[in-house]
């Protein structure tokens, strides 16, 4: 169980995160959804200790961070390394043996292709692939099906719903709600840095139906009333 | 204004950011590099016959950084083809004339007619780091600075090999020593700039591992680099293995100062007083007794908060 403990974020005077708390249960997908600039990223890199916060964020009563495969919203990748590179030294830097890549290939990559030349859905893919190779109890996704081609993405849905019957904790935002209620068993609404909803699988269509409200709302009505 | 104008424009402002960000006045960066440029090539040319060679090696190590492929693409973006060449020639020429300045007022003049040559050539041609052809290594099993780094300076080496065959050719050891200390500069370069935190927070080891992986894999790859110059030192002036060891002992204590001075600096660059320190170390060897270790507990208060 992941435990979030009035988890506050800020950049100089902007409160990015404002006394967020969640239980994350074990074994289920989460989702978290969220306008542009509510937070969804700043909190997924705070739970990866990638940021300085306040507040608590535990797992099993232990800090997440070793426990806890991440993979960014835009992975980075240095020049002149290829994706098999790349891979070798996630897995040297985790102490771990690097087994038959070739065989594991799940996204049919260019291995011995440099992965800063990779489009943004292959750089995903291989972020992904990359963690999944870890074996982590716990998954955060950020944005893990922007770019990502029809095909890896049910691919995609398949790893995660996999992996949520492997017990494993998924956490996940996405822009596309319809992929997320596919998938998630519980989503969090994050609206200006804390969380205002969490909504079980019988709500989606609720949600749904509020935030289209929220952020559509008449805008497109008086658009097009003009036309 | 012009589109030469601007870059040149943002180029000036970039770079005084820099000396800000390293925590100095852009007036007083341009004065101390410009005087530190002068003092250590009169300190060089005085002491050692193989300083305009070691001054061409670093004149084209920097002009390689110019051709950049992500740089050269976004350039081309932004200008006619002619005009790219027009600006690409000034960049490589005004990395050049300090280089070129000093090699003529030592009277190095055959030196520096090949580096005007290969700084009109390396702005002509650029497409020859352009290739997605991927350079095997032999660091792909603990890859990062080496693998990389060796792909993007592969040309020096070619330099290094041919001061090497030089000093073979015509008898002359200290020469060919050199060379094998230059394997030692190159692979000092692959360690800036400093990688994102992504790249070390990926990392599942506490500091004192990290710092120690970091180090056992950069002592054992620079070896592997130096290996093969160092084979032919011993074969053309077996003699001379005493030097030889003495030069792969600076070598490893040198890479392992700047390792430790990249993680005690992280995640910003280097800084200016750190730069001195090792300035320092190189007038006076004997205080990398001192600042090995200083370098050390600096790195791993630095690394700390991003590792487990």
């Amino acid at each position: 169980m992941i435990i979030l403990q009035h988890v506050h974020k800020a950049y100089g005077r902007h409160q990015v995160l404002s006394d967020v708390d969640a239980t994350i249960s074990p074994g289920m997908v989460t989702g978290i959804v969220g306008a542009n600039g509510a937070g969804k990223t700043t909190l997924f890199r705070c739970m990866a200790d990638l940021e300085p916060y306040e507040g608590d964020i535990s797992y099993r009563g232990e800090t997440l961070r070793p426990h806890l495969g991440y993979v960014p919203t835009q992975p980075f990748y240095l020049s002149r390394l290829t994706a098999r590179e790349y891979l070798q030294l996630l897995l040297v830097a985790n102490s771990l043996p690097v087994p038959d890549l070739e065989q594991r290939n799940i996204f049919t990559l260019p291995l011995d292709n440099y992965a800063s030349t990779f489009s943004t859905g292959m750089q995903k893919k291989l972020a992904i692939w990359g963690v999944l190779l870890l074996q982590k109890p716990v998954y955060i996704l950020d944005e893990p099906f922007n770019g990502v081609d029809i095909e890896s993405n049910m691919l995609l849905t398949e790893v995660i719903l996999r992996l949520k019957a492997q017990g494993k904790t998924i956490v996940l935002s996405s822009h596309i709600f319809s992929t997320l209620r596919d998938i998630c068993d519980v989503i969090y609404h994050l609206e200006e840095g804390t969380f205002r909803q969490k909504v079980e699988r019988d709500q989606f269509d609720a949600l749904d139906q509020a935030m289209r409200k929220v952020h559509i709302g008449t805008r497109l009505d008086r658009f097009f009333e003009e036309e | 204004m012009n589109v030469y104008q601007v870059y040149w424009r943002i180029q000036y402002r970039r770079t005084n950011r820099y000396w800000r960000e390293v925590g100095v006045a852009p007036w007083v960066g341009y004065l101390v590099s410009g005087g530190l440029f002068l003092s250590i090539s009169a300190g060089l040319f005085s002491r050692t016959g193989f300083a305009p060679y070691l001054y061409a090696s670093l004149a084209v190590f920097t002009l390689s950084l110019f051709n950049d492929r992500q740089r050269t693409s976004f350039l081309r973006q932004l200008f006619l083809q002619k005009s790219y060449y027009q600006l690409r020639l000034v960049e490589n020429t005004l990395v050049s004339i300090p280089f070129l300045s000093v090699l003529m007022f030592y009277g190095d003049h055959l030196v520096a007619f090949v580096l005007l040559a290969l700084t009109l050539l390396l702005a002509r041609i650029p497409d020859i780091w352009k290739s997605d052809w991927v350079m095997p290594t032999p660091f792909g099993k603990k890859p990062f600075e080496f693998a990389r780094g060796f792909r993007a300076s592969w040309p020096l080496f070619l330099l290094i090999f041919l001061l090497l065959l030089q000093g073979v050719v015509v008898g002359n050891e200290e020469l060919a020593l050199f060379s094998v200390g230059c394997v030692f500069l190159v692979a000092m370069g692959y360690y800036q700039p400093p990688e994102p935190v992504f790249w070390v927070w990926l990392f599942r080891m506490r500091p004192a591992a990290f710092l120690q992986h970091k180090l056992r894999t950069g002592l054992v790859q620079a070896s592997v680099l130096a290996a093969l110059p160092a084979l032919l030192v011993l074969f053309a002036f077996p003699g001379y293995w005493q030097w030889l060891v003495l030069v792969f002992l600076a070598g490893y204590l040198f890479l392992a100062l700047l390792i430790l001075g990249k993680y005690a600096a992280y995640p910003t660059p280097i800084s200016m007083p750190q730069a001195i320190l090792f300035a320092l170390c190189i007038w006076f060897p004997p205080a990398l007794l001192v600042m090995l270790p200083f370098f050390y507990r600096k790195a791993l208060r630095a690394v700390a908060p991003i590792l487990v």
